[in-house]
């Protein structure tokens, strides 16, 4: 039997980049999450799944936009006409969202709740529940029904597992004990970095976020397609994500000139072009100060390489000039005075009440890039960048 | 570190070439490297920089030799001893030992404190562009002392405009009641794309309030429209019984009318028709009847005018039996005999005249009473005869023609001759005379002009000269360089004496100087006071020993003045100071002065080798000891132009010779071959003109040779040609005879008989003619006669002669026939038109019966009066049967509109008649319509606001557009903070360094920049300016700001702090090679001498490294600069 596992779409969701404001690449990213959903019943239909199965937070809130409801009945309808149920719990996002306030969504979508957990297709059956708490602080497993003997069990779970770092715990749950309770396949949902975990034949599959939105989130990009049968289970990734984000390293050691710079920024961003994805990469430049030359002309010779290559657009550009190999007396003076003077407690007090006025002055979704315990980063970066610009090496 | 020698093993366009740069550890560490241009001072600085920190990828100096195969090495002088080095053109462990051996970079790295290439260049180069960009952010720093200190340390340039880029970066995206900055602008996009979203996002509440309000509206809608029905009801109510009303009213007019008209049944539906046309087809059968009796009358009138007439018509049967009769040759017999009387007697009468003139013509061909018959001859008999008549003819006029042609070229052959033995030789022999191209006279003539012209490039010259030019004339390389050599050293000799007198001079205006502080500074020495004390000393003693009031006067005299000259020593330190450093200066000048006088007179010692060489120089080319380089190159030109000449004379004057001799043998050739031929050789001086008259007549002969001999063939030619006509005119006589053998012509010459021929054919024609004209008579007395018979019963119905014309008889008869003819048809047309109007009339009086019987039955049963016109009467029947049915169509529709409606409301409404009750429900209607009309726009509304909502994709792309502007702006934050942070860190290192480094880098540049400026700018100060300080100069006693300064002397001060910054690294971290690259090019002598001055204090603390393509700042280093090395590129 065939499966389809997705979970954390959290359907129209923004992506938080530049390149939604890019006049080439904004059209193509435009409701990316409906996208990503169209794509993922693509899948589903291309492949003849038995089933769906959406793992929570299908939503981003309890309060669904009704456009983004129906978006969801409509790509619901193609599964049912193609034959194939979907299967779906809620997560910690979308706990307390009315799914049915308008009746039915779809007669191939089955919610599965503690009231009615388990749904039957074919020789599976699959076994799952979602709560309507935006918080759960114990596991939900001990309810999870037991295994049905003759058929493949499949369980379908929002859980934090034993925690990660960046998710908040949900229905935490011990790998071992997934494993122990005797269902063929787990499938998961909530975190949102991939993981395939198998151990004594079960195979416990975290299929990350098919859509990142953030350079935080770039360990997704997938559903997963699971085959069961006689030969055991089978896990494989199916990509869906329109753009991804990176992190793109581009070492410049030994370029003199800025055909030299623009030659390697290019070569960096053709090798992470994709064919069917587009890219927002974060570029990060390391190099001797000469080598990196003025951040300005960095920033824009990155952008304009990057409009050379079809599908990537550069979100950001950071510069890391390369330490010196010796701790020497370094000849360059004001460098090291500037680093001298920033080291000082003096001056950390006035950077921040200089930056106090201007983080107040910005909207509060983005205060957080100037909160103080990012001030020691803003001082390294903005000496660094005020030595590179200034034709100063560093230290 | 210094650098001790620069190896170009292979770079640019060196090869295995070493720089040295001296040893060092002399007064100064100073190297000029001169070269002219393109000589090689800039690869050999790219070669030095690239051994410091390696080759670059893309070089520019691998033309000769690929940039793998670069190699550059060096010695360096460090603290831990020399240290040798090679840089290769590899891309890894490029920097080895002099093995080849791979040497850690860090051992340059340490060696370098640090500095990359960069920073190495723009701290320890100087170039003209550099100092000029130099002296430009002076002026754009406004003279801030931290940027220029800075400058002068770092060597970069650009503060002030980048850090004023930074703020305004800072303040673009930010600043207090900024309205159009970045985050401004952001912000107020955020609030619109916020309401864009409240007003897209379609939550559940929204969508459910939408979908009631719809619901609502449809409601309204429905129930608008129900009133509106219920209104339009009752109003078709009252209406329908306003109109039962009135139809009512009328159908009681019509039976009122009815009243007044006949009785009987109702017509039937034709009626009128049947009526209308039966009355008019009465009237057309009486006026059809009586146009037919009219007809029957006038035909009756007609017949009784017309007689027929028999006899007329049998002759119109004669005259048809006649004009079918035919003739023997099956024409018409009647054609045939009517041209017959026309054409007879003129067919008569040609024959008479053809025979006439046959008659004659027989008795010219063959006689008097010769039959013509006899005497014609067939056609083809007489063409025959013609022919061979014109052959006969022809071919004796042929025959005759080529015995004249055959006389002809036998009288044209001419007598017979030979050609003589040698005539070949004697025309090759003049062939080649001929063939000579030189003109020996034309040589004898350029050679006259050659020599005259070689004596006169040679006059002036020195009688021997020629034996100059055989000994080997020297170059026009070496005669430049020998005056090159005797003009440098002549130079330097002027400039060594300039220099001298300067120094001179400068020694005078010391000792002037020195004597003037001397009187006005009331110095006094310690000489003095060491006089007056002695002098004290030896009054005191005197005094002492004397012990009398002028020795007492004396001493105290003595004490006095050496208290007072104690005082003034104590009081004239600063101008003892003064005066000693002036003193020393003087000394220094003398220095100077004496240092000049050797130098003229090693200069003038130099100038003896030059010299020496300049006066072999003018004996190899016969000049005096006493003449100078400058004619040289006049005197060697005039001797090689005379000799050019003397030689293209010799050899014109051989090219004469051997032209001559060439002709002469070629001469004789010819006069021997003449003798050959004529026995006797030409002589004289036309023997060549006579050999060539010789071959002249030889060549004629020849033509004549040639032309008898085709005159001979033409005459065989010819002959054959004769035999051949003469053949043919026998053949033709031949012939001839045989065709008028036997015939009355037969004796006649062929002339005549081709004379007669045209008679003859005349003869035949005019009796042909004859015959022809036999016959046709014949036929037409024929015709004539069988026309005559046919129509003589004709002629006699007519009662016309028998031997009336053909023409007229049928003519008559034609006439009479027709007249018959017309005659009986006209009778028959009238009687044909009489009985067509007989049987008319009975057929119009039937119809009008039969109308009258149609009439009767239309209107059967009707009550009409007797007479009555039936268009009249019928049209008051019709009147009543109208009223009848109008009633009825009234009733019917009155039952009509009360179909459908409620009989007893309908009752109630015609019982009803208020005038204004329609009128009431009518506008009741138009209320309910607009009513129902508003609902439906109402309904549209909500329509359309809940599809409007479900269209907009409930907020996605506003949502997304917001987080993408937030993560702008989040990024634009972030680099306006880091931005202010660095500006902040920039300005507080820039103080710093102004506090840490003024002091001593202000001294220094102090000293350098009153150097530089020969004085005229004595100091340097720091002055208050806002928070931080800004440069001034002192001029005069007056302050002037740096960026008031013109743009020469912030040049200079750019250099000055240059040179203080140099000298602050060395102190601070060691020294390194400091290289200028031709940066005095735009300084004059005074200031030129300065720079090198700064030169060479920069010298002493560390090693420096002078390029110039100036030979004179050479010149001038050497007096500046002790221990210059200079260094030479070819």
């Amino acid at each position: 039997m065939k499966f389809l596992h997705v979970a954390d779409l959290h359907l129209d969701s923004p992506l938080r980049t530049q390149a939604a404001r890019d006049s080439t690449m904004g059209d193509s990213l435009r409701a990316a999450s409906r996208q990503v959903l169209s794509r993922l019943v693509d899948a589903a239909v291309a492949e003849g799944v038995d089933a769906v199965l959406f793992a929570g937070d299908t939503f981003d809130s309890d309060v669904a936009d009704v456009a983004g409801r129906a978006a969801l009945a409509t790509e619901l309808s193609r599964l049912a006409r193609a034959g194939i149920p979907a299967v779906l719990i809620q997560g910690n996002h979308d706990a307390l969202l009315d799914l049915d306030r308008y009746g039915p969504v779809s007669d191939a979508l089955t919610v599965l709740t503690p009231a009615a957990s388990t749904f039957r297709v074919g020789e599976a059956s699959i076994h799952g529940m979602g709560f309507t708490a935006k918080t759960m602080a114990e596991s939900l497993l001990p309810r999870y029904p037991r295994p049905e003997p003759g058929r493949w069990n499949i369980g379908l779970m929002h859980t934090s597992l034993d925690g990660t770092a960046g998710h908040d715990r949900y229905a935490p749950c011990a790998l071992a004990d997934l494993v122990d309770h005797g269902y063929e396949y787990w499938a998961l949902g909530h975190i949102h970095k991939r993981a395939v975990h198998e151990a004594e034949g079960t195979l416990v599959v975290m299929p990350g976020i098919p859509q990142g939105r953030n350079i935080r989130e770039t360990e997704g990009g997938s559903a997963t397609l699971v085959e069961i049968d006689l030969q055991g289970v089978r896990a494989r990734e199916v990509p869906l994500e329109l753009l991804r984000f990176m992190r793109v390293p581009v070492d410049f050691s030994g370029v003199a000139d800025q055909a030299g710079r623009d030659a390697r920024l290019r070569t960096a961003l053709e090798a992470v072009a994709g064919d069917d994805v587009m890219i927002a990469a974060r570029l990060e430049a390391v190099g001797s100060p000469t080598e990196l030359g003025d951040p300005r002309m960095m920033e824009a010779q990155a952008r304009e390489a990057a409009e050379a290559v079809t599908g990537v657009f550069v979100d950001r550009v950071r510069l890391r000039p390369a330490a010196r190999a010796l701790d020497m007396e370094a000849a360059d003076d004001l460098a090291s005075l500037m680093l001298t003077d920033a080291a000082t407690p003096g001056f950390r007090d006035e950077v921040q009440a200089q930056l106090e006025e201007l983080r107040a002055a910005l909207p509060t979704e983005i205060r957080d890039v100037l909160e103080d315990d990012r001030l020691d980063d803003l001082i390294a970066a903005g000496v660094e960048t005020m030595a590179l610009r200034l034709g100063t090496g560093s230290s | 570190m210094r650098l001790r020698h620069l190896d170009l093993i292979r770079y640019g366009r060196f090869t295995d070439r070493q720089l040295h740069f001296g040893p060092g550890g002399g007064e100064t560490d100073v190297t000029i490297v001169y070269g002219e241009n393109e000589a090689g001072k800039s690869t050999a600085f790219s070669a030095w920089l690239d051994l410091l920190f390696g080759l670059p990828l893309q070089h520019p100096y691998d033309f000769v030799h690929a940039r793998k195969d670069l190699l550059v090495g060096a010695t360096l002088d460090t603290n831990e001893g020399p240290l040798t080095l090679r840089r290769t053109g590899q891309r890894q462990g490029s920097l080895t030992d002099e093995n080849g051996r791979m040497m850690d970079e860090r051992r340059l790295a340490l060696l370098l404190h640090g500095l990359d290439r960069d920073g190495y260049r723009t701290r320890f180069s100087l170039d003209d562009e550099v100092l000029r960009q130099g002296g430009e952010e002076i002026a754009r720093a406004k003279g801030d002392l931290g940027q220029l200190l800075h400058a002068g340390s770092s060597g970069l340039s650009g503060f002030a405009d980048l850090l004023k880029q930074a703020e305004g970066e800072v303040a673009a995206f930010h600043k207090r009641r900024g309205r159009t900055t970045i985050l401004a602008e952001g912000r107020n996009r955020l609030k619109e794309l916020d309401e864009a979203l409240s007003q897209a996002r379609l939550d559940p509440r929204r969508f459910d309030a939408l979908c009631r309000e719809v619901e609502s509206a449809e409601q309204a809608f429905h129930d608008a429209t129900a009133l509106r029905d219920d209104a339009k009801r009752r109003l078709a109510l009252r209406e329908a019984a306003d109109c039962r009303r009135d139809l009512g009213g009328r159908i009681d007019e019509a039976r009122t009318a009815l009243e007044g008209c006949p009785e009987g049944p109702t017509l039937p539906a034709d009626a009128l028709t049947r009526v209308s046309v039966a009355v008019d087809a009465a009237a057309r059968a009486e006026e059809a009847k009586a146009e037919a009796e009219a007809e029957i009358a006038k035909a009756e009138r007609l017949l009784s005018d017309l007689a027929p007439d028999p006899e007329g018509i049998a002759v119109g049967e004669m005259l048809a039996e006649l004009e079918a009769a035919e003739f023997d040759d099956g024409e018409s017999l009647m054609a045939r005999a009517s041209l017959a009387d026309a054409d007879l007697g003129r067919r008569r009468l040609e024959w008479d005249t053809a025979r006439a003139e046959g008659r004659r013509l027989a008795a010219a061909l063959a006689g008097d009473g010769a039959d013509p018959a006899e005497v014609v001859l067939p056609r083809e008999v007489r063409n025959g005869i013609r022919e061979a008549a014109q052959d006969v003819r022809e071919t004796a006029r042929s025959r005759d023609q080529a015995q004249n042609a055959l006389d002809d070229a036998s009288a044209e052959l001419g007598e017979v001759e030979e050609m003589p033995e040698g005539a070949e030789v004697l025309a090759d022999a003049l062939d080649t005379l001929d063939a000579l191209r030189d003109d020996p006279e034309a040589m004898a003539r350029d050679l006259k002009e050659r020599e005259a012209e070689a004596r006169r490039t040679a006059t002036g010259l020195p009688p021997g000269w020629r034996a100059l030019t055989d000994a080997g004339l020297p170059t026009t390389a070496e005669l430049r360089e020998a005056e090159r050599a005797l003009k440098a050293v002549d130079d330097k000799i002027s400039a060594a004496e300039e220099r001298l007198h300067e120094a001179q001079e400068k020694l005078a205006d010391s000792d002037t100087e020195l004597e003037g502080e001397r009187l006005a500074a009331s110095v006094v020495t310690d000489d003095e006071i060491a006089a007056t004390r002695v002098e004290r000393e030896r009054l005191w003693t005197s005094h002492r020993s004397a012990l009398e009031p002028d020795t007492a006067d004396a001493f105290e005299a003595a004490m006095r003045g050496d208290d007072d000259a104690r005082g003034r020593h104590a009081r004239s330190a600063e101008g003892r100071v003064r005066l000693a450093r002036m003193e020393a200066d003087r000394m220094a000048v003398a220095a100077g002065v004496e240092r000049r006088h050797a130098d003229v007179e090693t200069a003038r010692k130099k100038r003896i080798a030059p010299l020496e060489e300049a006066y072999r120089l003018a004996t190899r080319l016969g000049l005096g000891a006493s003449v100078g380089p400058s004619v040289f190159g006049e005197r060697l030109d005039a001797l090689k132009v005379a000799l050019d000449d003397a030689l293209s004379a010799e050899q014109a004057m051989e090219d004469l010779h051997a032209a001559q001799k060439v002709r002469s043998e070629a001469e004789d050739k010819v006069l021997h071959a003449a003798a050959e031929i004529a026995g006797d050789p030409p002589s004289g001086q036309d023997a060549v003109a006579a050999a060539r008259r010789l071959r002249t007549a030889l060549e004629e002969r020849r033509t004549r040779i040639a032309s008898r001999q085709e005159s001979e063939k033409l005459v065989r030619g010819f002959e054959t040609q004769r035999k051949t006509k003469e053949k043919a005119y026998a053949d033709a006589v031949a012939a001839y005879e045989a065709r008028v053998s036997g015939l009355w012509c037969a004796q006649m010459g062929v002339v005549t008989v081709l004379r007669i021929s045209d008679d003859l054919a005349e003869l035949a024609e005019l009796h042909g003619k004859m015959r022809d004209l036999d016959r046709r008579v014949g036929l037409l007395e024929a015709a004539r006669a069988a026309f005559d018979k046919r129509a003589g019963p004709l002629r006699d119905k007519l009662g016309v002669r028998q031997d009336t014309p053909v023409d007229e008889t049928l003519r008559l008869a034609r006439d009479r026939a027709r007249k018959a003819t017309e005659t009986a048809s006209r009778i028959e047309e009238t009687r044909k038109t009489r009985d067509k109007a007989e049987k008319e009339l009975g057929r119009q009086a039937r119809a009008a019966e039969r109308t009258a019987e149609e009439i009767a039955t239309v209107f059967g049963g009707q009550v009409i009066d007797p007479g009555d016109d039936p268009l009249a009467a019928l049209q008051r029947l019709l009147d009543r049967d109208r009223l009848r049915s109008g009633i009825a169509e009234l009733e019917a529709e009155r039952a009509k509109v009360a179909e459908g409606l409620d009989a007893a409301v309908l009752s109630e409404e015609e019982a009803d008649t208020d005038p204004i009750r329609t009128a009431t429900l009518r506008e009741a209607v138009g209320e309910a319509e607009a009513e129902r009309e508003e609902s439906i726009g109402r309904r549209g509304e909500a329509r359309q606001a809940l599809s409007a909502a479900l269209g907009t994709d409930g907020g996605v792309d506003q949502g997304q557009a917001r987080a993408a502007l937030l993560e702008e702006l989040r990024e634009a934050a972030r680099r306006a903070a880091e931005t202010q942070i660095g500006l902040m860190a920039a300005s507080g290192a820039l103080r710093r360094l102004r506090e840490d480094r003024r002091g001593p880098m202000l001294d220094s540049a102090e000293r350098a920049f009153a150097r530089m400026t020969g004085g005229e700018w004595s100091r340097l100060e720091a002055q208050p300016a806002g928070s931080g300080e800004r440069l001034v100069g002192i001029r005069d006693g007056q302050p002037v700001s740096a960026e008031a300064m013109s743009t020469g002397t912030r040049g200079q001060l750019y250099l000055a702090l240059r040179v203080a910054g140099h000298a602050d690294f060395t102190t601070r971290y060691g020294a390194l090679p400091f290289v200028t690259d031709d940066i005095l090019e735009s300084f004059d002598d005074t200031r030129a001498s300065a720079a090198l001055s700064l030169t060479a204090e920069m010298g002493r603390t560390g090693q420096a490294i002078m390029f110039t393509h100036h030979r004179h700042l050479v010149d001038m280093a050497l007096e500046v600069i002790p221990d210059l090395h200079v260094v030479e590129l070819e």
